[in-house]
């Protein structure tokens, strides 16, 4: 008896298999094939800007620059937490605008093809994109900037169907009114025009 | 009776091509053992953080009490115990001894829009499959009794709570293809695969002849859904519901309490572990797409916006159009009749 057969079987009844997702893009994919605008760039495509990619082995106690390590860039309110890069499970995210970075519909929609029970690796990437750009602001400027691009993801979708990315700008940008309090009002307002389904689903995620 | 071999499953047109995996033996952090990485996995699982569990529980209604049977890790460690017994490899599984004397009925998981026997994803990883529930609904299609002799085992397949799991190169602790070797997956992130597959050892609410009757008669997967009622039977997965982001895709539990639903309570009970690092963030997402694919049908239209019940209204114990979800049934039966 073979275990793929049987596995391939359980995949088939709905039962019974899950997939690692790789998290890490396909090294032989270069940058340069990243089409702007499709969601679909490798998850280490940098701006020219931004400093080489580098791995910190997890669960390292090494925190690169966190908020509150920059002088002055300690927003009132925020919480000294740790830097995110100390257990990277990849490079490090790039840092593009939020309606680059969302994964298409048509994209997730295929990785669960090719992976039914896990979460899209796309998905995980947008949350780990969006997290660091939340991660890199310095001031209430870039949040409020943030914010904006956020709030855009929630009420003009690039997918209206796709509820996990948008649930993903939801919970990010709660973060940023968290740190933020100019934007604790503007987030109560975003909450009234998402999707429902949308704020349910983000309800009771820390 | 014959024993069921590779050439058989190429004769049903199942061409699955292997993964590759593991590195080699000069590699410096190599994958551990299967079985050790599980028995490691709930180490972590046995340590998960009492404080969290219970905060999870009292915002939820006791939910964690009421799916674990209490808010301590040791708590984790025995609902997955109950339903897995067994942890086999994928080439100790390849080279098992499963004797039946005929495999007629599968047209109920064969894809409707593939013509060969079975569609099978060009790439397969596979990460872990609840075998034993598996062999067991196969076993009572049969109509006869399954012995699988595997490993060291001989399981007798008598319930679907005989805790068979095979674990694939996909269930790792390492991330494959990293340029700096030895980043890990938080142990977090298989626990949550592991309480997510424990659920299908489930036989909640039993099941009939009459069930199985149509899944021998199911002419292929789409057939088997529109008659098949028995879906906490082993929490089988079913397709998710019009507008939903998967729609048309067999990923969604339609059924109270199924596999996405536990995997999503203990994800997001654990989340606060990983406050502030880039594990949140993958977590996160795992949180909320586990969640959001759990879509219990209404019985309304499926426009509506009462349609489905989700992740939330399940934890709240109350749906969209009054429906009480209360507790959740952990128990397992067999065939009732």
């Amino acid at each position: 008896m073979s275990a793929r057969w049987l596995a391939a079987l359980a995949v088939l009844a709905g039962l019974a298999v899950w997939f690692y997702p790789k998290l890490v893009p396909e090294k032989t994919t270069p940058a340069t094939e990243f089409i702007e605008g499709t969601g679909d760039a490798p998850a280490n495509a940098m701006p020219e800007s931004s400093p080489a990619p580098s791995l910190t082995a997890a669960p390292s106690p090494q925190p690169s620059a966190s908020p509150a390590a920059v002088p002055g860039a300690t927003p009132s309110g925020a919480t000294n937490t740790k830097a995110p890069s100390d257990t990277a499970l990849g490079p490090p995210p790039a840092l593009r605008p939020v309606r680059e970075a969302t994964p298409s519909l048509a994209k997730l929609r295929d990785e669960v093809d090719k992976n039914s029970h896990g979460t899209p690796p796309s998905l995980m990437r947008f949350s780990d994109e969006v997290g660091e750009r939340v991660a890199q602001v310095r001031n209430e400027r870039q949040a409020s900037d943030l914010f904006v691009e956020l709030e855009d993801c929630l009420t003009k979708p690039k997918d209206k169907n796709a509820h996990s990315v948008q649930a993903v700008c939801l919970i990010n940008a709660r973060d940023l009114s968290q740190k933020y309090e100019s934007l604790r009002e503007p987030y109560r307002a975003l909450v009234k025009k998402s999707n429902p389904t949308v704020v349910k689903l983000v309800k009771d995620v820390p | 009776m014959k024993k069921f071999s590779l050439l058989y499953v190429v004769a049903l047109g199942l061409i699955l091509n292997a993964c590759g995996g593991g590195g080699g033996s000069s590699d410096p952090y190599p994958e551990p053992d299967k079985r050790q990485l599980e028995a490691d996995d709930l180490q972590v699982l046995n340590a998960t953080d009492t404080y969290e569990l219970r905060s999870y529980d009292q915002r939820n209604n006791g939910i964690i009490t009421k799916v674990f049977g209490g808010t301590t890790g040791a708590d984790l460690v025995r609902f997955y115990r109950e339903r897995i017994t067994y942890a086999v490899t994928e080439d100790e599984l390849n080279r098992s001894d499963l004797r039946m004397s005929r495999f007629t009925y599968t047209n109920w998981a064969k894809d409707g829009n593939s013509s060969s026997a079975f569609f099978a994803p060009a790439a397969l990883t596979v990460g872990a499959a609840n075998i034993g529930t598996m062999v067991w609904y196969l076993s009572l299609l049969e109509r006869e009794p399954v012995t699988v002799r595997v490993a060291n085992y001989t399981v007798n397949v008598t319930s679907s709570r005989v805790g068979l799991m095979m674990f694939g190169e996909g269930y790792r602790k390492y991330v494959e293809g990293a340029d700096e070797p030895g980043l890990e997956y938080p142990a977090e992130l298989r626990n949550m695969i592991l309480i997510h597959e424990a659920r299908h050892s489930d036989c909640t609410g039993g099941v009939r002849q009459s069930d199985l009757e149509v899944m021998r008669r199911a002419k292929n997967s789409k057939d088997f859904e529109k008659s098949y009622t028995r879906w906490t039977c082993g929490h089988l997965h079913r397709t998710c519901p019009e507008y939903h982001e998967y729609e048309g895709k067999r990923v969604c539990d339609r059924g109270e309490w199924g596999a996405y639903a536990i995997g999503a309570i203990y994800a997001r009970a654990v989340l606060p572990k990983f406050s502030g690092t880039r594990y949140e963030r993958y977590m996160r997402a795992q949180a909320i797409d586990q969640a959001n694919r759990v879509q219990i049908a209404t019985g309304e239209p499926a426009y509506s916006s009462k349609a489905n019940d989700s992740f939330p209204e399940l934890l709240s114990g109350r749906g969209k159009t009054g429906k009480y979800y209360g507790t959740p049934d952990m128990t397992s039966s067999g065939l009732l009749d």
